[in-house]
């Protein structure tokens, strides 16, 4: 599930972004609000379970909101993402799950050879000068 | 403007970004001594290395907790910021394959670095703010411990406990058709 979850943050919006798809529509906007919302509710699960105290309502509210997530994704987020990708788009998506699946890496097709990153001397600047 | 301790390293991140966001609008308008294909493998490096990771720290922990302490997920700023989220990584697929087919174009940098600037400002300006506003001292704890567990942990949520766990793939596929939702 935690990597469904960024399957369609990683891979879905971003290829739907490249085609034009809105990304600010209602259904998108609370496909992504429930992410952070199941999220949450999973940490409230484990640390319930680490404890040994797990909470019928806890359980409750995680099959609620997946059942409604879901329902959102399968009845509008998805008919509208087959509504905007054309024939490559949806070509170019499953493509992508397919390298995703098989890679290890956090995206998985950003080329590897000649990539040069040394990471930073020290920490930057942690006021957050010069943001305004 | 000050930030909270426990977000500090997400700020430190910003500032890393706004680093390298100049440089690619620079190398675009050809401002940079080095050429802009070695510009733009140096990005991907940092964008794999860093940026991928502070995105899913952002989604995975920040809002979520967020989320727990009451804030509202659905406002106008966090779904800005998660909609430049999924707008910066189709970008980061069209430099990918530029990049590997070598030829990346000043226009992709150009528009990585416009818009990263212009998501590190929103978080900063907006985002950032709103959540130290919400949560209590307790909310930004448990983001920093979080934080932590997550840069030590394995797995792609740490902290939901490994032990006694079972867990059968599915048998087959799944109704393909999307039976049974209406």
């Amino acid at each position: 599930m935690s990597i469904h979850f960024r399957q369609e943050e990683e891979v879905l919006l971003p290829v739907l972004a490249r085609y034009g798809g809105e990304l600010d529509q209602e259904s998108v906007v609370l496909m992504l609000a429930q992410h952070a919302r199941i999220r949450g509710l999973i940490m409230d699960l484990s640390d319930e379970i680490t404890r040994k105290g797990v909470r019928p309502e806890t359980l409750q509210s995680i099959g609620v909101a997946l059942e409604e997530h879901i329902r959102l994704e399968e009845r509008e987020v998805f008919p509208l993402v087959e509504d905007v990708l054309p024939q490559e788009g949806l070509k170019e998506l499953a493509a992508r799950l397919e390298v995703k699946e098989a890679g290890p890496r956090a995206e998985p097709w950003v080329p590897t050879e000649g990539l040069a990153y040394a990471s930073w001397p020290g920490p930057g600047d942690s006021e957050g000068g010069g943001w305004d | 403007m000050k930030r909270a301790p426990e977000l500090r390293k997400f700020s430190e991140d910003h500032h890393h970004g706004l680093v390298h966001a100049r440089r690619l609008r620079k190398a675009a308008d050809g401002d940079e001594a080095r050429p802009a294909a070695d510009i733009a493998r140096d990005f991907l490096g940092y964008w794999q290395a860093e940026t991928s990771t502070h995105f899913r720290e952002e989604e995975e922990v920040l809002l979520p907790v967020l989320q727990r302490h009451g804030g509202d997920v659905s406002q106008e700023s966090v779904i800005e910021m998660l909609a430049q989220h999924a707008e910066i990584r189709g970008l980061i697929m069209g430099l990918s394959d530029e990049v590997t087919s070598r030829t990346p174009q000043p226009e992709t940098l150009k528009r990585i670095g416009e818009q990263l600037e212009e998501h590190i400002r929103l978080e900063e300006r907006v985002v950032f703010p709103m959540i130290e506003n919400i949560l209590p001292e307790e909310g930004l704890k448990e983001v920093a411990s979080r934080l932590e567990t997550r840069q030590t942990g394995l797995g792609a949520e740490p902290w939901v406990p490994t032990e006694g766990f079972s867990y059968d793939p599915w048998p087959g596929p799944g109704d393909s058709e999307g039976g049974g939702w209406d």
